[in-house]
């Protein structure tokens, strides 16, 4: 009986060709690129992967009620946007984007409370002048030298030096407390918070705990990591230290301000802060726009998460007549505290 | 590099000159260190960023050890592809820069010797790793990316001894010239990952830390997976009278966590290589 034989370079050939079509049949297809669906990928992936929707108390189901009934198949990638924006933004969160070619979404945190700031009033009558700009630094002497003022208008940008805060305890070392003034800073490097903090760190100390979100459910968190101030400077400050907060004190300032808590020497004074504690990761829909929201949760070492703001230890509202005044009201009590 | 070029080809065509001239399968043994480059083309998709297939164009380059030792091979080889992956969408393209490392070991035992007419088959076993960094700024906090996939792989390979007899010939119909007696080797070899471990991104990925130190893993996961792709491999090699040779490979590999995973990534790869194959004894 004669075999049939068969040919293994032509049978090369065929499983070669075939293969690329081989990888398709094993990865799942991408997803249609259709207001539908990218309305459905994105409210999933809040469902499933943000931070706060029980911290805040926020039923999604009935958020997808809203706004699914207003995505339809023929809509302008403008309308799309305008209502994936506005679903975003019922999340009540500045940490929380919607990134397109032609517009950026954001829900404004710093505009929910009283202005709290007069940044002229500052500059002239504080800052004055002569004031010195060290890295991020605005600082100055007030009140006859008894008070050392440094404004820190932003953790964004360098990395704070061991220089500029040697510099800094150098220049106010002698001061009976020192201000640090992050009115609406809206944060930046969570590094820098670390390396500010140094400035009137003298051991290490139980800063927050930080956990990242684990699984679909609301309580899916990883173990809870515990956060330290771990570095001892040489130049430390010994004095009293208040730090203004107002509601535009988002983020790396709210860790900032989280961070005072565990010292006994610091205060907050002003209004809350905006809080913005978990940490923003990136996504990206079907149709290629990209956007951020919080899945990290951080809690105070007094257990509480302060996600929506961190209170102060003293409320004070800037006065409504500052501008006339000339006076910061805020900076003023703050002086106060400190030299009493 | 221009300056390396005439070298390594210098090396090439003079080493191994006291190497037995290849003659017959038996003496198909020894160790070879191969030189790869050329160009390959990939798709990702990592699902825990972005639901989209990138596409990259991705510049390749491979070193391989071989040792051929009674009817065993040894193999260790590596792959890099470095390259930029993108997405065209709606007249905006988003990129994300790669940096991709396969390392192999592999053990092969031979039915037979190799360099006898017939088809040869091998059958063995591998391990391997496989590290992809990509950074992607579109994604914020979770613009870079890190995965880490380790296999053990059933490896299956056939090799075949091709030869082209001297001829007198004509260049174009009109000038005539002896074409030398050409050996050739084909070789087609596959593997299947039968366990794989990733280490990547867990549920979410967090990348810039909320911590007091600089930890670009955090909230990263090992998770196991049975047969997650393959890895093929086809080359044919002109073997030279000292033992040397030169030639080309079709590349082609996959990975994917499962259709059933939250952050499904997918990986693939082909590639075309041009290889120096250097003979040691």
């Amino acid at each position: 009986m004669k075999t049939k034989k068969y040919n293994p370079i032509l049978l090369i050939i065929i499983i070669i060709i075939s293969f690329p079509s081989c990888e398709k049949l094993v990865f799942d297809e991408e997803i249609s690129n259709t207001p539908e669906s990218n309305f459905n990928y994105l409210w999933d992936e809040i469902n499933t992967k943000y931070a706060f929707l029980e911290y805040k108390n926020i039923d999604w189901d009935s958020v997808l009620m809203v706004y699914q009934p207003m995505i339809y198949p023929e809509m302008s990638n403008d309308s799309l946007f305008n209502v994936l924006a506005s679903m975003m933004n019922s999340l009540r969160d500045g940490h929380v984007n919607l990134i397109s070619p032609f517009n950026i979404s954001r829900y404004d945190i710093s505009l929910l409370g009283p202005k709290n700031i007069d940044s002229r009033l500052v500059k002239t009558k504080y800052l004055k002048s002569d004031y010195y700009s060290t890295g991020g630094f605005a600082h100055n002497f007030i009140r006859d030298s008894e008070i050392g003022y440094i404004r820190f208008a932003s953790f964004n940008g360098s990395v704070i030096s061991d220089y500029q805060l040697d510099f800094l305890y150098n220049r106010y070392k002698d001061c009976k407390g020192i201000i640090i003034d992050i009115r609406q800073n809206g944060g930046g490097y969570v590094s820098n918070v670390f390396e500010l903090l140094s400035l009137f760190t003298d051991d290490e100390r139980l800063l927050y705990q930080t956990q990242i979100k684990s699984g679909p459910g609301a309580d899916d968190f990883t173990l809870m990591e515990s956060v330290y101030s771990d570095k001892a400077r040489e130049n430390v400050f010994s004095g009293k230290v208040a730090v203004l907060t107002d509601r535009g004190s988002y983020s790396a300032s709210s860790f900032f301000s989280t961070c005072t808590y565990a010292y006994e020497d610091v205060f907050l004074v002003g209004d809350t802060t905006g809080g913005g504690l978990g940490l923003p990761n990136g996504g990206q829909l079907p149709n290629g726009w990209t956007y951020r929201f919080s899945i990290t949760r951080t809690i105070a070492v007094n257990g509480e998460n302060y996600e929506n703001g961190v209170p102060p230890n003293y409320t004070v509202i800037l006065s409504e007549d500052a501008d006339e005044t000339g006076i910061d009201n805020v900076i003023e009590f703050a002086a106060d505290k400190l030299t009493e | 590099m221009q300056k390396l070029t005439p070298i390594i080809l210098l090396l090439f065509l003079s080493t191994n000159i006291k190497a037995t001239p290849y003659r017959d399968s038996s003496n198909f043994q020894g160790n070879y260190i191969e030189i790869g480059a050329g160009l390959g083309s990939g798709s990702l998709r990592d699902m825990g960023t972005s639901p989209l297939f990138y596409t990259g164009l991705l510049p390749s380059v491979s070193l391989d050890y071989h040792k051929y030792f009674g009817k065993n091979i040894l193999q260790f080889n590596v792959i890099s592809y470095n390259g930029i992956y993108l997405h065209f969408a709606e007249n905006q393209t988003y990129s994300s820069s790669a940096t991709q490392v396969n390392a192999e070991l592999i053990w092969y035992r031979q039915l037979g010797f190799l360099g006898n007419t017939a088809i040869q088959h091998q059958y063995g076993i591998s391990i391997d790793n496989y590290t992809g960094i990509r950074t992607n700024q579109s994604f914020g906090n979770a613009g870079f990316s890190f995965e880490n996939i380790s296999s053990i792989h059933a490896k299956y390979g056939i090799s075949r001894m091709l030869t082209l007899k001297a001829k007198d010939k004509k260049f174009l119909w009109l000038i005539k010239y002896h074409r030398k007696k050409k050996q050739y080797i084909a070789n087609f070899n596959v593997g299947l990952p039968i366990y794989s471990l990733f280490y990547r991104q867990g549920y979410t990925n967090p990348g810039n830390s909320t911590l007091d130190y600089v930890d670009p893993f955090e909230g990263y996961e090992t998770t196991g997976k049975f047969l997650s792709g393959m890895n093929t491999q086809l080359a044919i090699n002109r073997i030279l009278d000292n033992g040397n040779m030169y030639g080309f490979s079709y590349n082609w590999s996959f990975l994917t966590t499962g259709k059933n995973d939250v952050n499904q990534l997918n990986i693939s790869h082909h590639a075309i290589l041009f290889h120096l194959v250097f003979k040691f004894n």
